[in-house]
């Protein structure tokens, strides 16, 4: 740990870019520890129902299977994704990357109508603690999962406009990893918030 | 169309308010005419504003810094004179409502927008020269920190004029901070400044870990790297784990204010004592990112001026990592009275006391390192004193407040406001001012006037003691803080005595200021010719001052601590003698300017519920960024003949110990 | 010159992401089937699932983030060990300090 001589940025490519991703290490480390204090919060008030509905009375564990389904599922389509990539097979990098995001955006959908109707019922954020920080820490987490996709839909437009290059590749794999961690994220999620709920 | 925004935002009622606005916007008139005047425009926008040099934008912290120093200093004379004159009988200046914006932004201001930027600016100047490398890791990003957090001063100032500022005190407690209680837009100016600062905070401490971890100069080990550099490492560690949760703990509050959700709040489940656990995880961390990067500051002046290498370097490294450490684990000590209970407060006082070890340890250090030195007086070094003396008194009072039985008394008491003051100004301010000094010929290629800066040395110094010991008898004598009338008579010697503590505090800022205008006057006078005007240790002396935007033109090959000293002592020729080849730089670019302005449409409008707006300026935000990375020409190419042309430009380095 | 790699792109294969994907797929349903049936006593249970996720985190870290012990991931491993010590003390202190609080402070 103490001292290799580090390299210098004198614009070879392969520096830059290997620097490039452990900074997004970096941040994603940051992203844990918010993650970790959102999580904090949910664990203090998971219990204050405020006479308002429990864990076990609004969640539908199906409806979270399929959506860890699809995310779960994702992040192999994007390890594939990788795979072509290395490999230089642009078209087949870009169809993974387009699965990738569609199985995403099917995870968001079926979260955006889980809230829906949660609100409908009257069980939005506003009715209770435990309900604020429900929806706080499942929204942060696929407000990330948007901007992921965000990223995913303009890395592809750039791919296909201007084609591979290493700045590309090096997004990819940038990218590659936020989409990894919002899975691992999503593991915390359904299991202390969800399953633990419903037990 | 525009929200709650409306004219009656504006306080013209309050004749103090409308004074300092008006005062503020003849300063932004003056300046604005000033560059138009000498038709600096173009040059301000190429050269400065869309920088992605990090010498730059450390200097443009510092400058905003000082500036908002004085503003925070101006609510300093406020409340110090508003105390003093309420507490002989008078009826005092200034309404409660008034007095609690006034302590709100003291502390805001203070921390956020003076110390923080001030150490960052210094990390900036400093550590990609000290560690032998041409710039940060992500320059772009590094503009766009420094932007973000020009959108919080310039919130924050606009709070003056329009609308209002949090009456909440700067850690905005709720209940008091929600919406029931806090129903203006004030506590919202607070929430959006600091979270749009945050955000720029958060990827400074990326930029500079990842640049101390990836680039360093070959040959430079962790543990060859100078004292202040790792510091500066241990300070980003901080940031990274500390930031995210402020920007969790006030967007909850966010939430709440806006959303109707119950974080915090009386009803429905909520529970305000967690706001107090999460604000005060982050607290305490930063507190540390505020004085570690001033001890590293210490530790360059006392060995460059005691001419000795530093005492004990490996101790002096691990004390730090020992705070890092340490620093997440005390916070409860700053609610100790909540009501945790006796286990929960011993544990936390045991760890608050054990974090005064390393620092201990710290201060041995640089009194080793003078002893048997030849210590030269100069203005950094009479800092470097005041601050050894002024913060060990801090630390004592603070190892007081960490006994849980003796907190219950004194917490949120005068004593406790004047503890944290010793150690902020002792260390943080007299840091940043020692380091300004320090490598103020560096940034710009001159130096201040030592006469000068030794009087506002010493007027800073015993003004600091006036001030501050009435305090700490004050808070013995049961005077809580943050009162904005004080009724009790026999309060009011020691009040005054504060007050003219002010004062001579004020002549010393005053001197600073003369000193630096005085400076700029007889700039070539004190022009630094050899770019070593200290015969200093570490590698940023090698470079001439101001260092070309390149830093070096060969990256130095490094052997020992103190690199630079050691290249002086095997002969200059050990700079390198690596053939020269085309340095590639990033361009300058505005698109850190244009996030920083949408940010500042977003948050303006969300504190002012104009949500198309708001919409707006988030969209303007991803718009730029989307823009500005698609871009392909962000690289230009120093050419070999303009480093060359440069070198030649320096005068030949001059022998160890002939330095002027 | 050195060319360090640092955290740099850590390279997977066609075998180590199905690999994961069919650990990763198996950790989870078997825990939503153990909750759905309720086929453990509560406390039991509550541990099993937290197992689960710890496991399955871990196959994401190996099989999809490439996490290992070369010398190229080094630095990521250190900065990874960090936060989860930061975690810890976060976490486990705060539910800790709040529990405490509660008890005493509130109705």
């Amino acid at each position: 740990m103490s001292g290799e001589p580090s390299n210098v940025r004198a614009g070879a490519e392969g520096d830059t870019s290997s620097i490039r991703l452990f900074g997004f290490w970096v941040y994603i480390m940051s992203d844990c520890v918010l993650f970790a204090t959102l999580f904090v919060t949910f664990a203090v008030l998971h219990a204050s129902y405020a006479g308002g509905p429990t864990a076990k009375q609004i969640f539908e564990l199906p409806g979270v299977l399929l959506e860890t389904m699809f995310l779960l599922t994702s992040s192999f389509t994007y390890g594939l994704a990788t795979l072509a990539m290395r490999r230089g097979a642009r078209g087949e990098l870009l169809a993974w990357l387009a699965i990738t995001a569609v199985l995403g955006a099917s995870f968001v959908g079926l979260e955006l109508s889980e809230f829906r109707r949660l609100v409908l019922e009257g069980n939005g954020p506003q009715r209770s603690a435990f309900l604020s920080a429900f929806f706080t820490l499942v929204a942060t987490h696929g407000l990330h999962v948007s901007c992921g996709l965000l990223w995913m839909i303009v890395l592809i437009g750039q791919i296909a406009r201007k084609g591979l290059s290493r700045t590309m590749s090096s997004r990819v794999m940038t990218l590659s990893l936020f989409w990894h961690f919002l899975d691992i994220v999503w593991i915390c999620l359904f299991t202390f918030v969800y399953l633990a709920g419903v037990v | 169309m525009f929200g709650k925004l409306s004219f009656s935002a504006i306080p013209f009622d309050n004749p103090v308010i409308m004074g300092a606005f008006g005062f503020m916007v003849l300063c932004v008139l003056f300046l604005l005419g000033l560059v138009t005047y000498l038709r600096k425009w173009k040059w301000l926008w190429t050269e400065w504003l869309t920088s992605v040099d990090h010498k730059r934008i450390g200097a443009m912290y510092v400058i905003v810094a000082i500036v908002m120093g004085l503003r925070g200093f101006a609510d300093v004379v406020m409340m110090r004179s508003q105390q003093a004159i309420t507490s002989a009988g008078s009826l005092g200046y200034l309404p409660p409502h008034h007095y609690d914006q006034i302590f709100t932004g003291h502390g805001v201001i203070m921390i956020f927008f003076m110390a923080m930027p001030f150490i960052i600016g210094l990390i900036n100047l400093a550590v990609p020269l000290q560690i032998g490398a041409r710039d940060v890791a992500f320059p772009f990003l590094n503009s766009i920190s420094f932007w973000l957090f020009f959108v919080g001063v310039i919130l924050m100032n606009l709070s003056l004029a329009i609308g209002e500022f949090g009456k909440v005190g700067w850690s905005g407690y709720p209940p008091l901070s929600e919406l029931t209680y806090s129903p203006g837009v004030g506590v919202d100016y607070y929430v959006w400044s600091l979270e749009i600062a945050g955000v720029g905070t958060l990827l400074t401490g990326i930029n500079f870990f990842v640049t101390i971890i990836t680039m360093r100069a070959p040959g430079m080990t962790l543990m060859k790297m100078p004292v202040f550099t790792w510091t500066a490492l241990c300070t980003m560690i901080l940031i990274i784990a500390a930031f995210p949760i402020l920007t969790v703990v006030l967007g909850l509050l966010g939430m709440d204010r806006y959303l109707g959700t119950h974080f915090f709040t009386n009803a429905a489940g909520g529970n305000m004592m967690l706001y107090t656990n999460l604000f005060w995880a982050w607290g305490h961390p930063e507190v540390y990112v505020l004085v570690l990067p001033a001890f590293g500051v210490f530790s360059e002046v006392v060995a460059t001026f005691a001419g000795k290498r530093l005492f004990g370097y490996t101790s002096m490294i691990w004390a730090t990592i020992v705070i890092t450490i340490l620093s997440f684990s005390v916070w409860l000590h700053h609610f100790f009275t909540m009501g945790a209970g006796g286990t929960v407060n011993a544990v936390f006082s045991i760890s608050t006391m054990l974090i005064a070890v390393p620092t201990g340890v710290k201060m041995f250090n640089w009194l080793f390192t003078m002893f048997r030195g030849r210590l030269r007086l100069t203005t950094p070094v009479l800092w470097t004193l005041g601050f050894m003396v002024t913060f060990v008194f801090g630390g004592m009072s603070g190892i007081m407040l960490a006994n849980p039985p003796a907190d219950f008394v004194l917490h949120g008491s005068e004593f406790l406001v004047a503890h944290f003051h010793n150690t902020i100004i002792g260390g943080t301010v007299f840091g940043a001012i020692a380091g300004f000094t320090y490598w103020f010929p560096k940034m710009f290629g001159f130096r201040l006037n030592e006469k000068l800066g030794k009087g506002a040395f010493w007027f800073w110094f015993v003004g600091f003691y006036v001030t501050f010991v009435p305090l700490y008898i004050l808070g013995f004598m049961g005077m809580t803080r943050r009162l904005d009338y004080v009724t009790n008579p026999a309060w009011h010697p020691l009040l005054l005595v504060s007050a003219s503590g002010v004062a001579l505090t004020a002549v010393g800022l005053a001197l600073l200021v003369v000193q630096l205008v005085v400076s700029i006057i007889r700039r070539e006078e004190y022009k630094d010719l050899t770019g070593d005007p200290w015969n200093g240790r570490t590698l940023e002396w090698s470079v001439s001052s101001p260092p070309p935007a390149w830093n070096f033109g060969r990256i130095p090959v490094v052997k020992d601590r103190d690199a630079f000293w050691e290249m002086k002592r095997d002969g200059a020729g050990a700079l390198g003698t690596a053939e020269l080849t085309p340095i590639p730089m990033l361009r300058n670019t505005g698109a850190g300017v244009f996030i920083g302005a949408f940010s500042l449409l977003f948050g303006f409008a969300m504190i002012w519920h104009i949500w198309w707006l708001a919409i707006a300026g988030l969209l303007g935000v991803i718009l730029t960024l989307i823009v500005h990375l698609s871009g392909d020409d962000t690289e230009y190419d120093v050419p070999v003949s303009a480093i060359l042309q440069e070198e030649a430009k320096r005068p030949p380095r001059v022998a160890v110990g002939g330095h002027s | 010159m050195n060319e360090k790699s640092f955290g740099g792109a850590a390279h997977g294969s066609y075998r180590s992401y199905t690999l994961g994907f069919i650990l990763a797929l198996v950790l989870t349903v078997i825990p939503f089937i153990l909750v759905m049936t309720a086929a453990l006593p509560v406390t039991a249970l509550l541990v099993t699932i937290g197992a689960f996720a710890l496991v399955q985190i871990g196959v994401h870290l190996v099989f999809f983030l490439h996490l290992s012990r070369s010398s190229e991931q080094r630095w990521n491993i250190v900065v990874f060990a960090y936060t989860l010590i930061v975690l810890a003390i976060l976490v486990g202190a705060s539910v800790w300090i709040m529990y405490h609080l509660n008890y005493n402070m509130m109705p």
